[in-house]
Order: structure tokens, then sequence, then C-alpha cells
């Protein structure tokens, strides 16, 4: 665990790696609605190009199923539920049973669970070739047009990136009294969800209350250090180079083509 | 200069005061030691060094700065550094050159100019190549060490250290205590909170709390003599002190007011050589 980062950053070398996270961002909330709203045609057109940004930026087939397992029962209830409820001609009727199966439901239970999974992919891609830090910093420069509005973006940017520093602390905290629990004979594999709920709430408390402590202290260790409303910098700057205009431009190319066959369709 | 005139501090008005009446002047680079039982009012005293609290009366000044006025306040923790008891409190950034750099991020520095002061404070501290470490990777005394570099990139003229060899083993504790020497013998003033006078033997000057008051303040030779004359539970006398004071109750001619080993060792030594000497003047004679 000596390199642990949250989230799913395991793609070090990965050559997206390199592009700056604002484009990576904004080329997932593109695609996001590309894929939303995408017809057949175009969904296979959308994951032939997913497929090749995935061969590029050589994360393995078996890390991306590994970030789709987490959603494969509520993909398969989708499914499902789009199989038997769409109005169509028929597959199979059952006479005197409402359960019926329509051309227009498999094709929409496809077409949906595709969507989704494309969605989780994109997502995927995006946390597995960033780091934490940079993905928050990123996030700060695409919000900081909300500071118009009064918005504190730095404010919430360093908030955000401690709590991410945080994630692993409270980790380690949980599971030390997790095991202080055990030592003192407590039962952690009660059955029945009430015992389990009980056993939980027993752990979640005292580390809550712990994390109030901590913040008092954390709040003075800021201050400390400087830190109050104002300008502030931050040690990675983000820059735009030639391999994220690049970037750009494939994105922007592949939306416009995307668009340009939507209405000639029409 | 750190000025104390008439320092009272209570958190609340329902508690009685931690500080009391508290007068104290600490010139620029002087290495002080603080030193007084669990409860007394150390941490308190300390955080009013940077304004991390203002005094309930008297006022606190840092090269002259009132800590009252909040203007002043970036100022004034540019000149106290502050290293807190527990590094894990203390750590915010996600990896240990994010931590480091925090401080400047603050002050506004550009990016370009904050990377090699990162390597700079962290060479400083002896943690080169830690800079992409997540910080709760680290051992107790990196972390620590991590905490210090990050204080250290501020710039301070003062440091402030509140028990900064807790929970270390004796090659981290004595790593800490070398790298504070270090930092004293290049100019910088330290105020250096602990339970182990044994520590800061080479303190130009230990302060003595009990209940929110200063009750002794002189040389680690002094204090040493004054803890031996009081002994009280909370305060121990160095232990190399009560040594020397038990041998010298049996008879032998020794200073008591010792702390380190190698002064022990050498007026222990001192002693033995006079008196083998002195037994071999009468030998001859006889
Ligand atoms: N945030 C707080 N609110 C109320 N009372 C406090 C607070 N912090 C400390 N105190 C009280 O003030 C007194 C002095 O505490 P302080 O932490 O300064 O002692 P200390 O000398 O640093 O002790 P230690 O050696 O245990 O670190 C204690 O009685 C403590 O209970
Ligand atoms: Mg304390």
């Amino acid at each position: 665990m000596q390199n642990f980062n949250f989230g799913q950053f395991t793609a070090d070398a990965s050559p997206l790696r390199h592009v700056d996270p604002r484009v990576k961002i904004l080329a997932g909330a593109v695609l996001s609605i590309l894929i939303f709203q995408a017809t057949p045609g175009e969904i296979v057109m959308i994951s032939l190009f997913m497929g090749l940004v995935i061969l590029i930026s050589r994360v393995s087939l078996q890390e991306i199923g590994r970030a789709l397992k987490p959603i494969a029962v509520f993909a398969a209830l989708l499914f499902l539920l789009h199989l038997f409820f769409t109005e169509g001609r028929d597959i199979v009727s059952i006479p005197l049973l409402p359960v019926r199966i329509t051309y227009e439901g498999l094709e929409n239970g496809f077409l949906v669970v595709w969507q989704f999974a494309a969605l989780v992919t994109a997502g995927a891609l995006l946390t597995m070739t960033t780091p934490p830090s940079t993905l928050v910093a990123a996030l700060e420069k695409l919000l900081r047009p909300l500071k118009i509005l009064r918005v504190p973006t730095q404010d919430l940017a360093v908030m955000v990136s401690m709590a991410l520093r945080f994630v692993p602390t409270f980790s380690e905290e949980y599971n030390r009294m997790k095991t202080a629990r055990i030592a003192r004979g407590g039962d952690l594999k009660g059955k029945g969800l009430f015992r389990k709920l009980k056993t939980a709430i027993s752990i979640v408390v005292p580390l809550i209350l712990s994390a109030f402590r901590r913040a008092d202290d954390l709040a003075a260790a800021m201050e400390a250090r400087g830190y109050a409303r104002g300008p502030r910098t931050t040690l990675k700057e983000l820059r735009m180079t030639r391999i994220d205009f690049a970037a750009l431009a494939v994105m922007v190319s592949f939306t416009g083509l995307t668009v340009m066959i939507r209405f000639m369709d029409f | 200069m750190i000025t104390f005139k008439d320092v009272s501090y209570q958190y609340s008005e329902k508690t009685p005061p931690v500080l009391e009446s508290m007068d104290l002047q600490i010139p620029d680079g002087q290495y002080v030691a603080l030193i007084g039982p669990n409860g007394c009012g150390k941490t308190t005293l300390i955080k009013h060094l940077n304004a991390l609290l203002i005094p309930s009366r008297g006022e606190v000044r840092i090269n002259g700065m009132n800590t009252r006025e909040t203007s002043c306040h970036r100022d004034i923790r540019c000149v106290v550094g502050m290293v807190f008891q527990n590094p894990d409190h203390q750590i915010v950034g996600m990896s240990v050159e994010e931590d480091v750099a925090f401080g400047l991020e603050n002050l506004a520095v550009p990016s370009q100019e904050i990377s090699p002061l990162v390597r700079n404070a962290l060479y400083r501290v002896g943690m080169e190549g830690f800079e992409k470490r997540a910080p709760f990777s680290l051992s107790g005394g990196e972390k620590r060490l991590a905490s210090i570099a990050g204080v250290l990139i501020m710039n301070p003229r003062y440091l402030a250290l509140d028990e900064p060899t807790a929970y270390l083993d004796p090659a981290g504790r004595r790593r800490i205590l070398g790298m504070i020497r270090q930092l004293h013998r290049e100019g910088m003033g330290i105020i250096h909170v602990t339970h182990d006078i044994g520590e800061v033997a080479d303190a130009d000057r230990i302060i003595v709390m009990e209940r929110g008051a200063i009750i002794m303040d002189g040389s680690p030779a002094e204090v040493c003599a004054f803890l031996i004359s009081r002994d009280n539970p909370g305060l121990e006398a160095p232990t190399m002190a009560a040594l020397m004071a038990k041998l010298k109750e049996s008879g032998w001619d020794l200073p008591t007011n010792i702390i380190s080993v190698e002064d022990a060792h050498k007026e222990i030594h001192s002693c033995l050589t006079r008196t083998a000497g002195n037994q071999q003047m009468e030998h001859g004679r006889i």
C-alpha cells in the first residue's frame, strides 16, 4: 500500500495521463451527452471511438471490466425492465399472463444497457488516468466562472482535496476501531440485519466523533500555515500543451461528425 | 522579539484561566525550552505565538506586531512557524510535496517558484525523494519531518514545536533533535515544548510552567537545581541530575545540575580520577 491512491487512478503509465485534466473532463462531459441521446447507429460509432481511446490509453480491458462489474446487476435489471415493458411487435407473448417480449423491448434494452456501460467506461477512463489532486485542480479551474456568483471555488477545491487526503486515514481508523472491538470480544459477524446495523453504528459513531475533533486541530494547523480567504496559487498549475490541443481537436471533430450524421439522418 | 505582556487566557467564561498574568520575552535566535506537567498550558501558550489564540487580557507582540490585529496575522504566521503535537492533524496535502507547498500556496507564490522551494525544504529535513509519497504511507518520524518541512518553507524566524519527539523511537528522536539544533545554529529562534528535560540540555534557556504560570526561567543548570530542590512528581528532574544528587548524598563530591549523559560522564570520571589520585598519594606516603 506504499503508493495508495484514492479512487481508481491506476494507469500511471498511460499516455492519457499527460492530457490536461480539463480537456479530459470536458471530453467526458461531451461524450456523456452524445452517449445519452445516441441512436443505435450512433452508439456503434461512439463505441468504436471509445475502443480506440482505450487502445491508446493502454488501460487493460480487465481494468475496464473491473469498473463495470459493480453495475452489472443494475444493468441486468434495466435490461429486463425495458425488455418486458416496451410496447411493440411481439416476439413472445403468453396469453392470459401479462408477460410479453417485443422487438422494440429487446432493442431498447440493449441500447440502454450499452449506453449505461459506455457512460461508466468513460468515467472510469477519466479517473484511471488522472491523479485525484489533478482532477480537483481541473474542477476548480473549470468552475472558476462561478466566482462571479461568489462561489468560493478555491476554498471548495481545498475542501475536496482535503477530504480525499483523509479517506485513507479514516479507513485506517475504521480498521483500528474494528480490531479494537474484536479485541474486546465484540462480535462483528452477527447474523441478521439488525445486529449488523448495530455493529456498524457502534464503529461509525466514534469514527465521526474523532473526525470532528480532528477537524478542529486541522483548522488550526491550516490557519497557522497562513490559510485564509483570499487569492492563493497551487503547486501544479495546469498548462495546455500540444497534446492537449490535439486531444481537443479530436474530440471536437468527433462531436461534429456525430452531429452531422444525426442531421443527415433527418 | 516575542513579547508577552501580562497575558491571561481563558478558553471560555466559565472555566478558570489557563494562562495567568504571564510576562515573557524571547529574543531573536534564542533556543527556549518549555516544560511543565500535563495540562499546565504549554500548548495554549505556544498557540499564542502565531495568533491562533488571542489573549483574553494583556497582549502578545511578535516583532512588534500585536496578535490582536487581524491584518497582521499573515505576517505573524510567516514569522513564527508552528509544528503541532500530532502530525496526522497537520498534514493537509494529498502528497508530501503538495503538503509542503501548502503554506506558499496560501501566500499566492507563483507556481513555478514553489517547486524548487519544496525540494529545498525537503532537503533541509533530509526527506529528498519523498515528494510523491502519500502522507499516510509515511512512518511517524517521516510524518513529523514532513510537517516541519511544511513550516520551514515559509522561512520563519522562530519555530515553535509542540512535543516534537513524542511517539518517536530513539533514532527518530535523535534525528529531530539534531535538526532542531542545526536550525538553531543557522539563527532560527526555537520554542521547544517537551516533557523530557534531558533532550533540551543545550537549550539557551528553559522555562518551567505550572498551572498556567511560569515558575522558573533560567539556564538548564539553574532549572536542574530548581527541579531537584522541588521534587514534584509531574516535573521530574533529569535522570542524570537525580543520579548525581544521589551520589552526592552518599558523599561524593559532585555537582547536581547535570542533564546530559556526556556531562555526567565527565564529572564522574574526573571525580573518580581525583579520588584515585588522592588514594595513590596517600599510599605513596605510607
Ligand atoms: N479547546 C479547549 N477548550 C477548553 N479547554 C481547553 C482547550 N484546550 C485545552 N484546554 C484546557 O486548558 C488546559 C491547558 O491545556 P494545554 O493543552 O495547554 O496543556 P499542555 O500543557 O499542553 O498539556 P500536555 O502536556 O498534556 O500537552 C487544560 O486544563 C485543558 O483541559
Ligand atoms: Mg500540549
